[in-house]
């Protein structure tokens, strides 16, 4: 080492240090997108007090634009006469009155190919009795869906669905799931047994496997096993809990809640220790199976390549796809009040139309579920 | 003035290498040409090296240098062989124990889970040789051999994720995959399958013997900074013949919390709270699963778990909800504790 | 008395930071000073106030007893004692009973002549106290995100605010915090270890002393950082875990109420990946 007067008056490597730590610093703070406290956060509570059963909403999570209300639009008076006696080739809608037909086909040219217009799913040529563009046959069975779940989901309760509840005036709705594909071994399978994440996702929800959605969503591999012996009477494979963690994961961040919103997380199984939204779970994991079952996966065959997956598959819906990052889509906003075409004829299994809600306590009520949450609201043109 | 000579050495002697003390019997002569290091010195002594390898440790870095190839290199060839994504995943990268179908048995081909337990192997020969290693070097230069005993209270903690917990449920399966996230995804499914552990009694202990030990290290690293003025970090010759560093550092807790510790007995305290940090931890990972199905419902059994008033009171189950937990819930040798009471038929 | 054989020369008056001589006295082996008085003040109010919290509870089983902070919707007012206020009375005896500890810390260092390292240690861990306890809850907007007062109450508590960012493993500050604390008692273990077997030799060997400390780490992990070097490291490990602890629950909620695998997005959308080859899903 020089002496001490030969020896420059900084140390560069103390230097550049400092300047890493400072880097580091700056960009954490600045890269990653944060959530500020000042913006305030809103917080709510879902069980007794202390034992911090929260969930948190901030601006970033209520200022989302996919969750604006849209400005409401007045419905087109009857004509008396039904769609069927107006129209050609009407399958699903004949019974309804035309006033009521034409409100509804506008409406859904909104929520659904705003740009587009009705050609979407009419073709250019006028012919609009037509059944050859792909997108109006798929739009008649996503309508008999609609109708479906209105009637008999007993998830969607009083609030009702319509199509801009997935599409949000987008073609296709913005959060979707395709199937994954096993990942092929290199070195035929000798090393390297690759995981199931998706490395070209640019974000957590498509980098999670697509595991956790294929046996919960689609198949019906039962969630109740989570927990070992005991309680659910077998041991549950860790992989299996690995995948049943990531799904309620993707359901939470789905709806931006987190366990607590159903859960108490001393005892998951314990219906006793959970709260009635846990039941409207329950309920929402058989709807989304019995639309990606009973409707999607029918629907392969219609679509073009490039609207299906890397497996051919379809896209599928999970609770994201309503949700859109709020535990009740739009806030609750009942979309589909004065639609009377998205109301299908009730199926033979018994329909409870009313959530658990009306069960809780009564000032729990008044601060946590009121019908429509204002702050989640936000009208179009504010 | 303040002076932060406790913080970091303001003066630094660079003279001539410590050599070391000479070494006994029939070991092999001491590697690496020693040399001091100016940034070092600032936090500690500047002189790195030199090191002794003889046969334990040798062995053991091999035996480790081959554990960490065949994790690596699985790793790398599960993005087949592309280094950006090599390092993009790093984070994410597993190498899985096998599945619960293999049970217990050594012989699993590769690709299925014989790769980690091939890593396992090696890695836990190697942490076995290391532990040799130290308690012989502590022999060797005429000391006893306490650090190699508490590093035996980790190794046993780790044989108890990998090994023997796993053994006594008859899977590999239970064990943590390698990977940094995923052996954290492994600690959060163990919590939930087993009912939550913090109702696990020994992990409640492990995690007092945790925080004691940080508080420990505060409190003693604290003292010993605090009277360095009066040469206080000579510990074994405060030990043997008591100076002021000792007096006033024993008095300072002796006011404040009217005990205290001698200088050789804080370094029992401190010994025996990072020793059974492991070993409590061990004993609870040993009795999850083998004993204790569902901490959670073990606490409620035993008085622990605290009644919260229900803040759901009129909360029922709607019949096909109830149906489900009933059949899981009546079938033999269950616990009806999970549900609330089954409701009236409800329309 | 209650003093050690050679403690009498180092009881002298001084060193004290109010008060000067009023409270400059001891009591048995502890020393009093004003801050000796304002924590048994405290701490007795405290520790009074949960056992009154706990004979009006439902139940005196020491592991069910639970002083809770009150509902959320009371914000960050004072509530009724019986629904949480107690907590309220009881977290500001908790702060004012350990700030006064760490200060009557000062004050004993000072008069033994030693240096700030203790009460400046223990100031981390009061900073991890008010951290969980009092900016938290400003931050979020209610005294109800406090911890409860109970021994298993509590770990509810940890449990649930764990799972209120999903999977509190991929916190990047409890990351740090949890290795500074495995650190730690890895490094206290080692430490413990090699002064009791220097110290306390095999029959027939004599005492050991720093120059067989460092030739057995210089054998072993080829470094020995020396007798003051691990009193520093490992003091800056302790402080560094408590203090990451606290950050680490200071962003959970104020700074990010997703789910702590979520922020990562930033990270896959790091422009230099650039899927340069990555196998996605096919």
């Amino acid at each position: 080492m020089k002496p001490i007067s030969q020896r420059p008056r900084s140390s560069l490597l103390g230097i550049f240090l400092l300047a890493a730590a400072a880097g580091t610093l700056l960009f954490f703070l600045l890269v990653p997108t944060w959530d500020h406290p000042w913006d305030p956060i809103e917080s709510r509570d879902w069980g007794w007090r202390g034992i911090a059963m929260n969930t948190f909403t901030s601006a970033r999570t209520r200022n989302d634009p996919i969750n604006i209300v849209p400005a409401a639009t007045t419905p087109f008076p009857d004509t008396g006469m039904s769609a069927s006696e107006v129209y050609e080739n009407v399958k699903v809608l004949g019974d309804l009155d035309s006033g009521q037909f034409d409100y509804l086909m506008q409406s859904m040219t909104e929520w659904v190919a705003p740009d587009q217009g009705c050609g979407y799913c009419h073709g250019d040529g006028g012919n609009f009795a037509s059944d050859d563009p792909y997108t109006k046959k798929v739009a008649r069975r996503m309508l008999e869906m609609v109708r479906d779940i209105n009637a008999n989901a007993r998830h969607v309760g009083q609030t009702g669905v319509t199509c801009y509840t997935c599409h949000r005036g987008n073609n296709v709705p913005q959060k979707t799931w395709y199937e994954g594909a096993e990942p092929k071994p290199p070195m035929g399978g000798i090393v390297g047994k690759p995981p199931p994440w998706n490395r070209t996702a640019k974000n957590m929800r498509d980098f999670f496997p697509r595991a956790p959605f294929e046996n919960y969503l689609l198949d019906d591999k039962p969630i109740s096993g989570a927990q070992a012996r005991t309680v659910s009477g077998e041991t549950t494979d860790l992989a299996d809990l690995e995948n049943i963690y990531i799904l309620m994961m993707q359901m939470s961040e789905g709806m931006g809640v987190n366990c607590n919103f159903c859960h108490n997380t001393r005892a998951f199984a314990d219906w006793s220790q959970s709260t009635p939204k846990r039941i409207n779970a329950w309920y929402g994991i058989r709807m989304v199976r019995g639309i990606n079952n009973d409707y999607l996966t029918g629907l392969q065959g219609l679509f073009p390549p490039h609207r299906l997956g890397p497996l051919g598959d379809v896209a599928k819906v999970d609770c994201a796809t309503c949700h859109n990052g709020m535990s009740r889509p739009l806030g609750g906003a009942p979309m589909a009040a004065g639609y009377e075409g998205l109301m299908g004829p009730k199926g033979d299994r018994p329909i409870r139309r009313a959530t658990a809600f009306e069960t809780r306590k009564a000032h729990q009520a008044a601060i946590t579920e009121p019908g429509v949450d204002e702050r989640d609201v936000v009208q179009a043109g504010e | 003035m303040a002076s932060f000579h406790s913080l970091y050495s303001q003066i630094q002697i660079h003279g001539p290498y410590d050599e070391g003390l000479p070494l006994r019997g029939h070991e092999s002569p001491r590697l690496i040409k020693p040399f001091l290091n100016r940034w070092i010195g600032k936090i500690g002594d500047p002189q790195i090296g030199p090191t002794y390898l003889g046969f334990c440790g040798i062995a053991s870095l091999i035996c480790g240098f081959i554990a960490i190839e065949i994790i690596g290199l699985n790793f790398w060839a599960s993005v087949h062989w592309n280094p950006v994504a090599f390092i993009e995943g790093m984070a994410w990268h597993r190498l899985d124990p096998p599945e619960a179908k293999w049970g217990f048995t050594p012989f699993v081909p590769l690709a299925e889970g014989g790769w980690w337990i091939w890593a396992g192997f090696f890695l836990t020969a190697s942490i076995l040789l290391w532990w040799c290693r130290m308690y012989l070097r502590a022999k060797a230069l005429g000391m006893s051999t306490h650090v190699a005993w508490a590093f035996a209270s980790a190794i046993f903690l780790y044989l108890s994720i990998g090994f023997i917990r796993p053994m006594l449920m008859g899977s590999w399966h239970e064990a943590p995959p390698f990977g940094i996230i995923p052996h954290l995804n492994w600690t959060a499914s163990l919590s939930v399958l087993y009912g939550n552990f913090y109702y696990n009694p020994f992990h409640c202990f492990s995690i007092a013997f945790l925080y004691g030990s940080v508080l420990l290290f505060a409190m003693h690293g604290g003292t010993i900074l605090a009277v360095s003025r009066f040469g206080g970090e000579r510990e074994t010759e405060e030990i043997v013949d008591r100076g002021t560093a000792a007096e006033r550092g024993a008095l300072f807790w002796r006011w404040t919390m009217g005990f205290n510790a001698t200088f050789e007995s804080v370094h029992r305290w401190a010994y025996w709270f990072a020793i059974l940090t492991t070993f409590s931890g061990a004993i609870g990972i040993l009795l999850t699963g083998t004993v204790v199905d569902n901490w959670y419902l073990w606490g409620v059994k035993w008085g622990l778990a605290p009644e919260y008033p229900a803040t759901y009171p009129d909360m029922t189950l709607p019949p096909d909800i109830a149906e489900q937990v009933r059949a899981i819930t009546e079938a033999p040798g269950r616990s009806t504790a999970m549900v609330p009471a089954a409701p009236e038929a409800t329309q | 008395m209650s003093m050690l054989s050679f403690e009498r020369k180092y009881r002298v008056a001084g060193g004290t930071l109010i008060g000067g001589e009023m409270f400059d006295f001891w009591i048995g082996p502890f020393f009093v000073g004003f801050f000796g008085v304002t924590t048994a003040i405290f701490a007795t109010l405290g520790t009074a106030l949960i056992v009154y919290g706990a004979a009006i509870g439902p139940t005196w089983n020491i592991w069910q007893i639970d002083i809770a902070p009150p509902a959320i919707e009371y914000g960050l007012g004072l509530a009724p004692l019986r629904e949480g206020g107690l907590w309220q009375i009881i977290t500001v005896c908790a702060a004012g009973a350990f700030i006064s500890w760490a200060l009557r810390q000062v004050e004993i260092s000072r008069k033994l002549g030693m240096g700030f390292h203790i009460p400046i240690a223990f100031s981390f861990a009061i900073f991890a106290y008010l951290s969980l306890e009092v900016f938290r809850p400003i931050m979020l907007g209610a005294w109800g995100h406090g911890f409860p007062y109970g021994i298993f109450a509590h770990l509810d508590w940890v449990s649930n605010v764990g799972y209120q960012g999903l999977h509190f493993h991929y916190n990047p500050a409890h990351m740090l915090a949890v290795t500074c604390f495995f650190g730690t008692t890895l490094m206290l273990a080692m430490h413990g270890g090699v002064i009791l077997s220097a110290v306390n030799p095999p029959k027939g060997e004599p005492v050991k002393h720093g120059q067989h400390e460092n030739q057995y780490f210089r054998d072993t992990i080829a470094y020995s950082i020396g007798p003051l070097g691990i009193h520093r490291l490992g003091w800056f490990a302790a402080i560094n875990a408590g203090f990451w602890s606290a950050i680490c629950i200071l962003i959970s909620g104020p700074f990010w109420v997703g789910g702590w695998p979520y922020f990562y997005d930033w990270y896959l959308q790091l422009p230099f990946w650039n899927d340069m080859g990555l196998g996605g899903l096919s």
